[in-house]
């Protein structure tokens, strides 16, 4: 291996250290290199002597105390495991010891801090209820609903965040009072060893906690981030998957921008949270498997998010104030309509997503019954079909995605419209006046239906009705 | 290579440890001349000298200063800490009663 690779490849491996260190040591074997160079050898002699890269770069690393060994995340459980049963056995073998008023007193203490941590839910039951009514049962609808919804999520966070620090710090100080004492106190003879490495070792150790980082000291503080590290696994499950979506969410607003619609807002807001996502991600990713976060990309990285969502949030209020909401888009578009027939049977009943039914009285046809299913766009006529059952008709309609669908709303967004359609078609059954007494009377039991009978003789195409409302109200 | 002891990797990382301590209590060494002086005693693999230094080093057992040699590269010294003195005592002692027993043991039997 030539110099430049080896020191590249070496510098590769070393990229979960400071830059400062990574040029340090760098610097230093490309003094060695050149030294040995001097003394009469080749490069590739002089790389050669420091053995596999791998191998190097796995001892460095563990000159700061970074276990590459157990970087696996199945070998990280392995010993979360281990260290767990550790911990049991040392509790097992303390109970065994029978300080049974240590006990006592640990559990009474335990049951206090439990209680402790339940009234302290209260407040915080207050506080998501009142902001649950605000904002999610208010019925103002979109960005209110979603703010409430982060609200709530944000206090039972700081809920778990905090009940969870006061069992840590509980259980920390319960520990070392009635572990780390029991055993020193126990043997005499290597407590005073002990004392006196501790002498040297309290030293090192005050120079190594400001160098090093993620050094576990004790089994207690293994367990621990073991545990935090299975939830942050579980935790990084509905991250990845939000990514995803949030991913897939782009890519559809980057097609819609590409087809010319000019709502930037949203857009902006998209990749603000994605890049949090992937913060959150990153950070929960590299604590798995510790490593070493770089805070200046961190602080980067949100400022950039936070810059780009409340800069979205605002040219999306702006762009969504110049948004026209039209509500009564169904009446004013062309109405598609299909037409069925179907043979008087006096069970005759409907079925299936209906919103309203319209009747239409036609004296001359006593013995048929005309279905017309009207929609007002060709998708949902598309996605609408009357199935004919034993006594009846069922309707059915199936929402799928369309392209027809998806045309519509760019079209509308587009001119800056947005049009509420009646997405369920309605249905106009046309007979003989006693025939739709009878159907009327079938269906009854389906109140909320709609009902506006025409009075004409012949044809719907006569707007002469009235609406029957009366008849709605008896049968709520 | 004659005189060269050979043992086990483990050990040796042990050994190594004592013996480059001893050399820098002796006096400020840099890297590659540490490392020729440690392979004329054990055989070792340059890769695990260094990593050796940057721990001792870390652990403030060592601390370092470059300084320029007449042949050309820059070299960096190390030189042994109070701390660093204080571990040499306790390895040493550790070693010679090890060595001691050991010795006193295998001593005792006739082959």
């Amino acid at each position: 291996m030539k110099k430049e690779e080896f020191l590249s490849k070496l510098r590769r491996k070393l990229s979960v250290l400071d830059n400062n260190e990574i040029d340090d040591i760098i610097v230093e074997y490309e003094g060695y290199i050149d030294e040995k160079i001097a003394a009469g050898k080749t490069e590739e002699e002089a790389t050669a002597d420091f053995g596999s890269v791998d191998e190097l770069a796995k001892e460095l690393l563990r000159a700061y105390k970074i276990n590459v060994d157990k970087s696996s995340f199945t070998e990280q459980v392995e010993s979360g495991f281990n260290e767990f049963g550790k911990f049991i056995d040392k509790t097992a073998e303390r109970i065994g010891k029978g300080d049974s008023k240590d006990i006592f007193t640990f559990v009474i203490e335990m049951f206090i801090l439990l209680i402790g941590i339940s009234i302290l839910r209260i407040p915080f039951q207050i506080f998501s209820s009142l902001s649950q009514s605000i904002f999610f049962d208010s019925g103002i609808g979109f960005p209110v609903n979603v703010f409430g919804a982060i609200l709530v999520a944000f206090i039972w966070i700081i809920y778990v965040v905090v009940s969870f620090y006061i069992m840590v710090n509980f259980f920390k100080t319960r520990y070392h009072k009635y572990f780390n004492q029991g055993v020193r106190v126990e043997d005499d003879e290597t407590h005073e060893t002990i004392m006196k490495d501790n002498e040297v070792r309290k030293h090192e150790r005050v120079s190594r906690e400001e160098i090093y980082y993620g050094e576990s000291k004790d089994s207690f503080t293994k367990v621990l981030i073991f545990i935090f590290k299975f939830f942050m696994v579980i935790f990084m499950i509905p991250v990845f998957f939000s990514m995803l979506g949030l991913g897939f969410a782009i890519g559809f607003c980057i097609y819609l921008l590409v087809k010319g619609i000019t709502y930037y807002g949203v857009f902006l807001i998209l990749i603000g949270v994605f890049f949090i996502a992937s913060l959150i991600f990153d950070i929960g990713c590299r604590f798995i498997n510790n490593k070493k976060s770089n805070g200046a990309l961190i602080v980067i990285n949100i400022i950039v998010s936070i810059t780009l969502m409340v800069v979205g949030t605002f040219m999306t209020i702006d762009e969504f104030l110049n948004t026209k909401i039209i509500y009564d888009a169904s009446e004013n578009t062309t109405s598609y309509v299909e037409k069925y027939s179907y043979d008087y049977n006096s069970n005759f009943k409907l079925y299936g997503s209906i919103s309203e039914i319209e009747f239409v009285i036609d004296e001359s046809l006593t013995d048929t019954i005309n279905v017309e299913l009207i929609a007002y766009n060709e998708y949902f006529k598309n996605n609408t079909k009357l199935v004919e059952r034993k006594s009846g008709v069922y309707v059915e309609y199936k929402e799928r995605f369309s392209s027809e669908y998806l045309d519509i709303i760019v079209e509308n967004l587009k001119n800056k419209e947005i049009e509420v359609f009646r997405y369920v078609p309605i249905i106009r059954i046309i007979s003989s006046s006693a025939n739709i007494e009878q159907i009327r009377s079938n269906n009854a039991y389906r109140y909320n239906y709609k009902y506006i009978e025409y009075a004409n003789e012949n044809t719907e195409s006569n707007g002469n009705y009235y609406n029957n409302e009366d008849y709605n109200k008896e049968n709520y | 290579m004659k005189g060269v002891i050979f043992i086990n990797t483990q050990f040796k990382k042990g050994v190594l440890e004592l013996l480059v301590l001893v050399m820098v209590f002796g006096k400020d060494m840099y890297g590659y001349e540490l490392v020729e002086a440690v392979r004329k005693i054990v055989d070792v693999n340059e890769g695990t000298i260094y990593p050796l230094l940057k721990r001792l080093t870390n652990d403030g057992n060592f601390e370092t200063y470059l300084e320029e040699s007449s042949e050309g590269p820059i070299r960096k010294y190390y030189r042994i800490t109070v701390l660093g003195k204080e571990r040499t005592k306790v390895l040493l002692n550790e070693w010679k009663s090890f060595s001691d027993s050991v010795n006193q043991f295998i001593g005792g039997i006739k082959l």
